[in-house]
């Protein structure tokens, strides 16, 4: 049980870091929360499926063209929407909140609300000591945490990252080094996008796809930047496999259906005591 | 020449007005202090020449009229600026900070990071240290260092003694000498310590309640009775 519990834990939490991380870099850049990430990652498991599935498409092309999606509804959404409200975080909040019902009413019209079985990434079993466990998954860890880990290269050894990590600690500071903040939140929320959709098609064939399906992980990435620190990177990571862990622990040992309800105590908890969150610092 | 000309500056915040009229020049290889006290608004005319603040009035800068350009592209026309509170990145290094100052000037980071780190060799021990862990002095040669790492014609200085003690406030006077002397780098500080001020620059303004009231040089306003009673108290 051990050893399943710590694959299972390792696997789910690579897919929550990406999950966390596009989510907080959008509220570090511009200090608003964008609940429209949830769409993200709806669009990134339904163009995906789109392409695959219905157009039969390659599985890679499929993939980057969901990506793509991803990254072209974050950047529609920051110029569209959020530049117009940028001095108002509650009227952002808000609207996208209303996107991301809006992004599900038409994902019903297109698809119809019944949900729908994805074929995986990469079919197949592994055996890792002794648990089976699905090559979809392991390839969708595997590839979380190479971006995860690009991602991470890019905003330390990058200008443009290091822009990123500017204007997240201090926009006037940033601004009068020669950036432009709004260029750099176009960035972030394409980068956003990029992340969410990524996520969003992991999801999809890892559990199904359906249009409720955005939910849920807005959920458990606004529990992953609350434990670790609106803001840093690193810190939803950890969190990301505290979060992990401590639902594989629940599912395996007390009961699935409680796996959710712990995340929720555990967010009170830190909110209560470390509202900061754990490692609690306005930066990416 | 005039390298920066300013000319009926206005500035709101709101419906309170910050500055009122403001009008002067600065000549290439000049310094020049702007002097007066807290609430004066010499921070806004500061951040109104790089585009911080909504204006009117005309701001030309090497030829260039400003007033109608945002931060970013006036900081790449060769406007440095070190603001008061120096709006470091607490969380990076020293020299991450000034690598973030050559956003706009990457092919001379080479060049102008050996020049920062000579002009203040702490800086270059402590490359790797987060400037939200140094004193006071340290982070305002790093403001200043990564206003120079951008290759300014014109250097912006907000209150560089602002809580420094007596020996870090003259070794940034030094430091701004040297730029002023070695490179011919024209600067506007801004300053609450008249007698920093007056030693440092060649050409010095009062600005009160968001007014130029006084302009002279050094020895022109050390006689000046108001300079006189309100500043040096006799």
């Amino acid at each position: 049980m051990l050893s399943q519990i710590l694959i299972q834990g390792f696997l789910l939490s690579g897919l929550y870091g990406l999950l966390a991380v596009g989510f907080t870099m959008i509220f570090s850049v511009g200090r608003v929360l964008n609940l429209a990430f949830g769409a993200n990652i709806m669009i990134g498991g339904y163009v995906y499926f789109a392409l695959a599935q219905e157009a039969a498409l390659p599985k890679l092309p499929s993939f980057i063209g969901a990506v793509l999606a991803g990254v072209a509804f974050g950047v529609v959404t920051y110029l569209i929407l959020v530049r117009r409200f940028r001095d108002d975080p509650i009227a952002v909040e808000i609207s996208t909140l209303i996107l991301a019902v809006v992004m599900q009413a038409l994902i019903v019209m297109i698809f119809s609300p019944a949900p729908r079985s994805m074929w995986p990434l990469l079919p197949g079993v592994a055996h890792i000591y002794g648990v089976a466990v699905s090559l979809n998954i392991v390839l969708a860890t595997v590839v979380s945490w190479v971006v995860l880990g690009g991602l991470l290269v890019f905003v330390h050894k990058t200008h443009l990252g290091r822009a990123i990590r500017a204007v997240s600690m201090d926009p006037k500071g940033a601004t009068i080094s020669g950036i432009d903040p709004r260029q750099i939140s176009l960035v972030t929320w394409g980068l956003s996008g990029a992340l969410g959709a990524m996520a969003g098609v992991f999801l999809a064939t890892y559990t199904q796809l359906d249009p409720g399906m955005w939910v849920f992980p807005l959920i458990t990435a606004v529990a992953v930047v609350i434990v670790g620190g609106i803001g840093s990177i690193i810190g939803s990571l950890i969190a990301a496999h505290i979060i992990g862990f401590m639902e594989t622990i629940t599912t395996t040992v007390i009961a699935a259906e409680l796996r959710g309800v712990f995340t929720m105590l555990l967010i009170i908890i830190v909110l209560l005591v470390v509202p900061k969150g754990l490692f609690g610092r306005e930066e990416i | 020449m005039a390298l920066l000309e300013i000319t009926d500056l206005e500035v709101f915040y709101g419906k309170a007005r910050s500055l009122h009229g403001v009008s002067l020049e600065v000549g290439a290889g000049k310094i020049v202090a702007i002097i007066g006290p807290n609430g004066a608004g010499k921070s806004t005319l500061l951040d109104s020449i790089v585009g911080l603040t909504k204006r009117t009035g005309r701001i030309v800068f090497d030829g260039t009229d400003l007033s109608r350009m945002r931060a970013p592209q006036i900081v790449s026309l060769g406007i440095g600026y070190a603001p008061e509170r120096g709006n470091l990145f607490p969380f990076m290094g020293v020299k991450e900070n000034l690598l973030v100052g050559a956003y706009r000037a990457r092919k001379e980071i080479d060049k102008n990071l050996r020049m920062v780190f000579d002009l203040f060799p702490v800086l270059e021990e402590r490359r790797n240290q987060e400037t939200r862990t140094q004193s006071g002095g340290e982070r305002q040669m790093v403001s200043l260092g990564r206003a120079l790492m951008s290759s300014p014609k014109l250097l912006l200085v907000d209150e560089p003694t602002m809580g420094l003690a007596p020996r870090v406030c003259l070794d940034i006077a030094a430091a701004l000498r040297d730029l002023n002397a070695r490179l011919g780098l024209t600067i506007v500080i801004t300053e609450q310590n008249v007698n920093f001020a007056m030693n440092l620059a060649q050409e010095v303004y009062l600005l009160e309640t968001g007014r130029i009231r006084l302009k002279g040089t050094p020895d022109e306003l050390r006689h000046e009775k108001y300079i006189v009673e309100t500043y040096f108290g006799a």
